[in-house]
């Protein structure tokens, strides 16, 4: 079972205190946003799987990764599966946060969405 | 830092939470989930179990199932390697066509569910045949086998779990009802794989 969105809770959530431009601007990004859910529901994934998972082409998934990497949300470590070079990323203890915080702040945005539309 | 990706593509996003969420959602489980099952090899099993039933019940054509414990035992070995090593070849190709690794976490996950029930099932059948009651080893399997899938299927599609009660429910009854063996291994580890690959065959999107 993937984990539970609703257990995702941020430190600085709160209902009515998150704006969209607040929202992390790094994990916001469609295909980052993509990357830290597949990472935050396995303990990590090889590059190729990921790739594959999410239908990426390899300048796309390198510069994102890239980017998740400088910001210290992911972490990705480089080695051999026999002679083939192999890269496998994880979510950094700080990435898993941000993605819980992100997930709490799109949770919370949704929620007042539905209470204006009521 | 500049970030390139940051001033292009994200102010420009507009928040769809609700959007986000659900991609979220899906994506967390897809990534959960063994997505290399190829049809061929459920139907392969199925009809290597097929062939196995025909055996069976040509060998206790023969004599009780007390003196074919080792007959029996062959048949079925081979058609369990013979199935197994079918899964394999072609969950291998399945995945290197993707360009992926074999050998993933989520791999070995299943197999950890896998191998209890199994081994279990080997055990009891071995201690089964020792106290003379060799007529229970098919509900053994059916229910060892059912209890990996149920597992095994916490990590690919539904099928696989569903797959795994209809085992255990075929083995309960088999306990209560006593059928011919033959007929037994061949409805289920026949019958059942042959069904399970029709699924696979007739719904592959949903496994993705």
């Amino acid at each position: 079972m993937p984990r539970d969105l609703s257990g995702a809770r941020g430190a600085d959530s709160g209902a009515g205190a998150v704006k969209p431009d607040e929202l992390d601007r790094v994990i916001h990004e469609p295909v980052r946003l993509s990357i830290a859910a597949v990472l935050a529901a396995r303990r990590e994934v090889d590059y190729l799987e990921l790739r594959s998972l999410l239908a990426l082409t390899d300048g796309n998934l390198a510069a994102h990764a890239g980017v998740l990497e400088r910001h210290g949300y992911v972490a990705a470590e480089k080695g051999f599966a026999g002679k083939r070079p192999r890269t496998t990323y994880r979510l950094t203890p700080a990435g898993r946060r941000a993605f819980a915080r992100h997930v709490e702040r799109l949770r919370v945005l949704l929620g007042e969405g539905e209470r204006d539309r009521r | 830092m500049h970030e390139p990706w940051l001033d292009d593509d994200v102010t420009a996003r507009p928040a769809d939470p609700g959007a986000d969420l659900r991609t979220i959602r899906a994506l967390m489980e897809r990534a959960r989930s063994y997505r290399h099952l190829p049809p061929a090899a459920a139907f392969t099993a199925g009809a290597l179990a097929v062939a196995g039933a025909g055996a069976t019940d040509a060998i206790l054509a023969r004599a009780p199932i007390a003196q074919s414990l080792g007959r029996l035992g062959l048949v079925w070995g081979a058609v369990l390697v013979a199935a197994a090593a079918g899964w394999v070849l072609l969950a291998w190709r399945s995945v290197r066509r993707e360009g992926a690794p074999f050998v993933t976490p989520l791999a070995i996950e299943i197999l950890h569910a896998l191998w209890p029930p199994l081994v279990g099932a080997l055990a009891l059948t071995a201690a089964l045949s020792r106290a003379g009651a060799a007529e229970l080893v098919p509900a053994v399997w059916m229910l060892g086998y059912g209890a990996g899938a149920v597992a095994a299927g916490g990590f690919a599609r539904r099928a696989v779990r569903w797959l795994g009660v209809a085992f255990v429910l075929a083995g309960l009854a088999h306990l209560a009802l006593a059928p011919a063996p033959a007929v037994a291994l061949g409805a289920t580890f026949g019958g059942f794989h042959l069904v399970f690959g029709l699924v696979l065959a007739v719904r592959p999107a949903r496994e993705a």
